[in-house]
């Protein structure tokens, strides 16, 4: 069985248990509402992907807190990292 | 629940009972390990700091040898020494005494060199060990008990299971009288918003608060890049992207209670509840910074394998990522990856943990005890070295 986890109700991306291949249909736990989701590339292992449509500059919310921000449309069940978000804190250490 | 331990004069608990060698400065590593070499029953901790530093670098390092030496798994102590560093040997001597533990010094110079302090060290260490294994286990119970919490070699797995496993246990040791502690400042700077809220008065919320701007200052001075790139925190190759997101994860190993207070550098803790103190990420100076504490034993949670110990700490190695805990089994204790395969339930894994912590602090042995993979250790300084 193929799975992944959700940390927090709030949380709009998921973060794989194993390998996921493109197409597959991961079982969700922790917070289980979001079932169903499709994930359209291979996810790996730790790597998370979007729960919903994430529209550019929206938060991405992972423990029920923002962990960054996407910097273009993230589809539901798309990968989600480096490529797609940014940190809102890397610019603001000296703050 | 009650366990088995070692009654010390100040009415601390050890879960262990060894004679600790503890080398005042860098020049006498050599000395400290040569002694403890030969002896069973001893441990050695070395260091490169205690010589050619600034005053306040000293200080740092000499409240730190105190404070190990006030360690509850250490029966006694032999400090050793050159005889011409810059640090107060014999203050150092004469305030861990003030434990009540037997404390002797050995110098290289005083003896007459290398070959007569070893042999001076070890008979001297030999009788102490000799009252040592004299010492019968008490009952003792978790309010006893302080225990380190610290992540090494994280991976995404950590903030997902293995951290939020050892925040329960950490509120159920609390929930019973006992201590827990944690640091590694520079991993929660980006978690400042939540964790900043945690003292359990405003006073306290001020001192975290000023914790974090010290440490943002300390790294700014030292390196002006540290912020773009941030390797030192941020592996993305195991699937954190940001360092928010890692930030939060390792929170999460704290629990739920609010912090009593923050301390510097060597300090020892002095509240019972959760405790925040100055230290790095780094295992050999935060381990030290633990043991310095009066912690009896640190659990370490770790994504792609540590295999740190601490010579007179067990550290408790715990993972709940599934291919590590079989790549790396000889520095692995316990392997919580299963929650993943049933329902993902933190109260069974936290409950594994908790078992664990009875086992060892009833003389269980750690995998890092038995590899004894504990031999470089460190104490932070500020670093300027003349």
């Amino acid at each position: 069985m193929v799975k992944a986890i959700v940390m927090n109700e709030k949380d709009n991306v998921a973060t794989a248990l194993c390998e996921l291949s493109e197409g597959s249909r991961p079982v969700i736990i922790g917070f289980k509402s979001k079932q169903g989701i499709v994930v359209r590339s291979n996810i790996p292992f730790g790597h998370k992907f979007a729960l919903c449509k994430l529209p550019e500059n929206t938060h991405i919310i992972k423990y029920g807190e923002v962990i960054g921000v996407s910097t273009s449309f993230i589809e539901a069940g798309e990968y989600v990292h480096v490529h797609n978000v940014a940190s809102l804190r890397s610019g603001s250490f000296r703050q | 629940m009650s366990f088995l331990g070692f009654r010390r004069p100040d009415n601390s608990i050890g879960i262990r009972n060894y004679l600790g060698v503890i080398s005042c400065s860098v020049c006498a590593n050599e000395l400290a390990l040569r002694i403890a070499g030969n002896l069973n029953g001893a441990v050695a901790f070395t260091h490169n700091q205690g010589c050619c530093q600034l005053n306040e670098d000293l200080k740092i390092v000499s409240r730190t040898l105190v404070s190990l030496a006030y360690n509850p798994n250490l029966f006694g102590v032999i400090f050793v020494s050159l005889g011409c560093e810059n640090i107060d040997v014999d203050n150092i001597v004469y305030l861990a005494k003030q434990s009540g533990k037997p404390v002797a010094l050995i110098s290289i110079w005083a003896e007459g060199g290398l070959t007569l302090s070893v042999s001076q060290g070890v008979f001297i260490g030999q009788k102490m060990i000799s009252e040592a294994s004299r010492i019968k286990r008490v009952e003792a119970s978790i309010a006893d008990l302080m225990i380190g919490l610290k992540c090494g070699a994280s991976d995404s797995t950590s903030g997902l299971i293995s951290n939020p496993s050892i925040g329960i246990v950490s509120d159920r040791i609390i929930e019973r009288g006992g201590t827990t502690v944690f640091g590694e400042v520079s991993e929660f700077i980006y978690a400042e918003n939540l964790i900043s809220k945690r003292g359990e008065t405003e006073e306290v919320c001020e001192d975290i608060r000023n914790l974090i701007i010290r440490t943002k200052d300390r790294i700014n001075k030292n390196d002006s890049n540290y912020n773009k790139d941030q390797k030192a925190l941020l592996n993305h190759d195991i699937g954190l992207t940001t360092i928010e997101e890692r930030a939060l994860g390792f929170i999460s190993k704290c629990g739920n209670q609010k912090i009593k207070k923050v301390y510097r550098y060597g300090e020892r803790i002095t509240e019972k509840g959760l405790n925040l103190i100055d230290f790095p990420g780094r295992e050999p100076e935060a381990l030290t910074a633990l043991a310095a504490a009066g912690c009896q034993l640190i659990l370490l949670t770790t994504g792609i394998g540590d295999p740190h110990g601490f010579p007179f700490v067990p550290v408790l190695k715990i993972t709940s990522n599934e291919k590590t805990a079989y790549r790396l089994e000889d520095c692995i204790d316990l392997n919580i990856s299963y929650v993943t395969e049933g329902l993902y339930d933190l109260t069974q894994s936290s409950n594994l943990i908790y078992n664990e912590i009875i086992n060892v602090v009833n003389g269980r042995m750690t995998k890092s005890e038995i590899n004894r993979y504990h031999s470089f250790m460190g104490i932070l300084t500020n670093g300027l070295v003349v």
